[in-house]
Parts: C-alpha cells; structure tokens; sequence
C-alpha cells in the first residue's frame, strides 16, 4: 500500500517543483499526471508476469521456471492440505521469537550504552567487535549447540537483529540534539521525564530505521537456518522441494518471502508514521491527502 | 514578586583565555537589563553563568542572596532558537514544566498563540516559535528570565512586535530581566538599564530613563549613539 502512494508523492513534487513553483498553490484540484496514478507502480510487474505467462504456455523448456498459474496451482495444492499455512505460521513465529529477543537485548545495551557512560566505555568496543562477524558463519557452530531444533533458529535470527537495533538505538541517543538536553537542565526536568519525553522520542527515527532494517535481516537469517538445517517452516518446504524437483513449490517459497518481506515492510513504514508525525518529513503525505478530501 | 542579582568578584576563563574579568553588578529586583558588546566580549558567558549553566572561574553570582550552583527552579533562560520539543504539541511543549495544564492554557493565551495549541512547532514561523518559548519560560510565573539574544534571527518587523510583548509581560509579572543582545535599539527599547561589556569588564552602565511605552524620538537615538559610540570606538585594543 505504502508504495502506491510514495513514488507518486515522490515525483508530484518534483514535476511542480521543475516546472512553475506557484502554480501548485494557485491550481484549485491537484494536477492528475499519469505518473500520479495508483496503478502505475504495478505496470512492470505486471507486464513481467503477463510475458512469463505466455512464455510458459507457449511451450518453454518447462523445467527451467516454471509459469504463474503453476505456481499459484502449487500454492492451492498446498494450502488445500494444510501444510502451507502450517509452514508459513512455523517461520513467522520463528521470526517473530527472535525478533523479540533480539530486538529487547539491542535495545536495553543501546539505552543503557546511550545513557551510561561507563556502560559504553565497557561494552561498546566488544559489541563493535562481535558486529563484524557475519552472523550466519556461526550457523556450524549453532547446529552443534542446538542441533536444528528450534533454538538454533531463533539464535540466529536474535543475533542477526539485535545489532541493527543496538547500532541505531545508541547513534540515536547520542545524537540527540544538546541543546534540547540544555534546556531540559534549566528548566529542571526531572531524569524520568527527561528519558520518556526527550531521550527516547528523540532517538525514536534512529531506532525506527534499525528496526526496518532488522525486519529484512530477521527474514534472513530464519530463510537461511531453515534452508540449512529444519524439518518445519518455508526454508524446510523449499529444501524439499528441490530434492523432489518440485519446481513450482520452490518459486512458490520464494514468492512467499517477497511477500513477507514486504509485509513487514509495510508495518515499519506505518509505525514511522505513527511514531514520527510531529515529523513534516512524515506528516506531508497524510497533509495531503487532508487537502485533497476537502 | 521578582529576586536581585548580585554579582562580584565575577571571572571567567577558558583554558588561558580570559573572558570576563573582576566583574561587579548588582540588577535590584524587578529592572530589566541589557548587557550588549561585540561578539565573544562574555555577554553570553554571563548570562550562562546567573542560569547556573556555567560555573565561575573566580568569585561569585548570588540570586536572592543565595549562591548560584546549578540551575534554579526561579531562573528561566529564553534561547536564541526556540528549543522546542519537535515531537510534543505547542500545548505540551508549554505544559512540559508544568503539573497544571491550565496554567499551560494561560501561558499561550498570554502570547496570543491560543488558536495554535494543537499544532506540531513544525508548523508555525520562526516568530511564534519563539513565543512558544517565551510562554514556556512564563509558565512556572519564575522570579528571573534570562533572554540570550532570542530575537536574533527573527526579521524586522518580528523582532519589534516581540518587543513590545516582552515589555508587556514583564510590566505585568515584574520578573528580574537580564537581556543578551548585539541590537543596541533593542536595548533601548526595552531596557531599563543599559550594560556595554568590552575587555572583560563593564565598559558602560546607563539608566535608560525614557517613558514607557517608548517611542523612537531624540533622546532615544541620543542614548542609542552613545552606546553604539562606546562600543564601536573603544578605547585601547581588545584583547
């Protein structure tokens, strides 16, 4: 939903801004160029989609991709049996546990290192460290631990989200504007309202950011440990699928990602709008369509 | 009810380079003064230092007779910029010092911002910003208001309108003003006593004795061309 509207925003500004800058402001109704309308960002795919079609149909070498309607046949197939919504409900639920423990421990070290100095000075070089790790190289590790029960995955998706959100959660406080730090010490704001009404609501666009890009490495991480070592969840039903040469399943997996993927986009972009609306950065494109409907 | 400061003895360095030196004042209760100079002549410093954000290399400041430290829940400080809360409303940035929301509500409608409470600080122009602030700095009815040059970046006109509001509410309140400023006919305008700072010292102190409401006569300009005259043309060379 959220990208029908973005590009659209995007390139109105622009076309008003190159052209006569007043005329925005004199025109009575907004000015419907075709790059303005909804459908447009859905044009390419589309097109793409409508030559696979046509390319599968037309007889291709079948086993090289196989055609939309085959993959949406796999899809029903495997809805029909249960085992879909099975898998999809096991991965999310896997993303989500360790989204959640991953995200609280970068969040508590990203406030308690913003905060306190002694914290940062002991902790923050040893996480810096640990950082550069590609967290997917501990998977040998990880499967000797856990074997491939569930805790492997959910490791490997809490480390690989943890560090965005300490990252963005500790730059975020550090960065907050000193003089609002100033004027909060002469007017003798107490430390508990300090944190709730200016630490955290000024770091908040830095921990939004480390949590968008957490949700992509959440996604990740679980795809990749299922791959590797599962015997439930969308990576599981991907692998097996290879093995079975079941080609319609395995572009259905992966449709399925892209669409999680941006699923969870979706609800990080709502969340900068509800959380940063004081922000005009943010507050432009719900303004507008306020002037529009009157 | 307003509170005298007193300074003496009043130095202040940074690292080996000296700012203000020996420094006697004493701002009685209730007047409203204007401290001007040149850039980086310690007006700013000073002014630091009665809010308690600075503390002294040498001597003392006292407010009510008691020694500054910190800052002080008597002692508001107005800005240069705003200093508000983009994430809170023009009624809770207001209502952030305060446990009373009605005294927030009468805060802004003594600045005539009512019809804006709602708004983000986004939103509205660099004027009315800085009465947002000005109403946030009345809201706990404080006994001194410290203004560091808060009318600096606001146009002309702006600038002469939040003047004479300035000048209203203090008339009203009768708070202990000390006002930091490079605009010598603002000083005027409002001030009841003039302060020139210039190497590390008082340089000149003058009662403004003009009638309020002020209007921009002769004697105003003369008082201007005096300060302006022992500003520009100092004797001996700045440090």
């Amino acid at each position: 939903m959220s990208t029908l509207t973005d590009p659209t925003a995007g390139s109105g500004a622009t076309g008003t801004g190159l052209g006569t800058p007043d005329s925005a402001r004199t025109t009575r109704t907004p000015r419907r160029t075709f790059a303005s309308r909804g459908f447009v960002p859905w044009v390419v795919p589309i097109v793409v989609l409508g030559f696979w079609q046509a390319a599968g149909s037309l007889g291709g070498p079948n086993n090289f991709l196989p055609a939309p309607l085959e993959v949406i046949e796999a899809a029903v197939r495997l809805a029909e049996r249960g085992s879909l919504q099975t898998d999809i409900l096991i991965s999310t639920r896997r993303a989500l546990i360790g989204l959640v423990i991953g995200g609280s421990i970068g969040f508590v070290l990203g406030l308690l290192n913003g905060v306190s100095r002694l914290a940062e000075r002991l902790f923050d070089t040893s996480l810096q460290m640990v950082r550069t790790i590609p967290h997917l190289a501990l998977i040998p590790l990880v499967i000797l631990w856990f074997g491939i029960g569930e805790e492997a995955k959910i490791f490997l998706v809490a480390l690989g989200v943890a560090f965005p959100i300490y990252l963005n959660t500790f730059n975020g406080i550090k960065n907050i504007d000193q003089r609002l730090l100033e004027m909060a010490l002469v007017y003798r704001i107490p430390k508990r309202q300090l944190f709730t009404q200016i630490v955290i609501p000024g770091a908040m666009p830095s921990i939004l950011v480390g949590f968008r890009y957490a949700l992509g490495i959440m996604w990740m991480s679980l795809i990749v440990a299922e791959t590797i070592g599962a015997d439930s969840g969308l990576g599981y039903m991907a692998t097996t699928a290879r093995e079975f040469v079941q080609m319609d399943v395995v572009v259905l997996s992966i449709i399925l990602y892209a669409i999680l993927g941006k699923l969870s986009d979706v609800i990080a972009v709502q969340l900068e709008r509800r959380f940063l609306r004081w922000n005009p950065v943010f507050a432009k494109k719900s303004k507008k369509k306020a002037k529009a409907s009157v | 009810m307003s509170v005298d400061i007193t300074i003496s003895g009043f130095a202040k360095s940074f690292g080996s380079t000296s700012v203000l030196r020996d420094l006697d004042l004493r701002i009685p209760a209730g007047q409203f003064v204007a401290v001007v100079g040149k850039s980086g002549c310690g007006k700013s410093t000073l002014l630091r230092a009665i809010a308690g954000l600075e503390a002294p290399t040498a001597g003392t400041v006292a407010i009510d007779s008691t020694p500054v430290s910190g800052p002080n829940e008597h002692v508001r400080v107005m800005f240069q910029d705003d200093r508000l809360l983009p994430w809170r409303t023009v009624l809770d940035n207001v209502a952030l010092v305060t446990d009373d929301p009605a005294k927030a509500e009468q805060a802004l409608a003594a600045v005539g911002l009512t019809d804006k409470s709602g708004v983000w600080p986004s939103e509205l122009s660099g004027g009315q910003r800085q009465r947002v602030s000005l109403a946030r700095a009345l809201v706990s009815a404080p006994k001194v208001i410290l203004f560091d040059e808060p009318l600096g970046a606001l146009d002309a006109f702006t600038r002469i309108e939040m003047q004479g509001l300035i000048e209203t509410l203090w008339r009203d309140q009768g708070f202990t003003s000390v006002l930091v400023t490079h605009d010598v006919s603002e000083a005027v305008a409002v001030a009841d006593r003039v302060i020139v700072l210039a190497d590390g010292g008082i340089a000149l102190d003058v009662d403004i004795d003009l009638p309020r409401p002020r209007t921009r006569n002769q004697d105003f300009f003369a008082l201007e061309e005096q300060i302006l005259s022992r500003i520009i043309h100092q004797p001996g060379v700045p440090s």
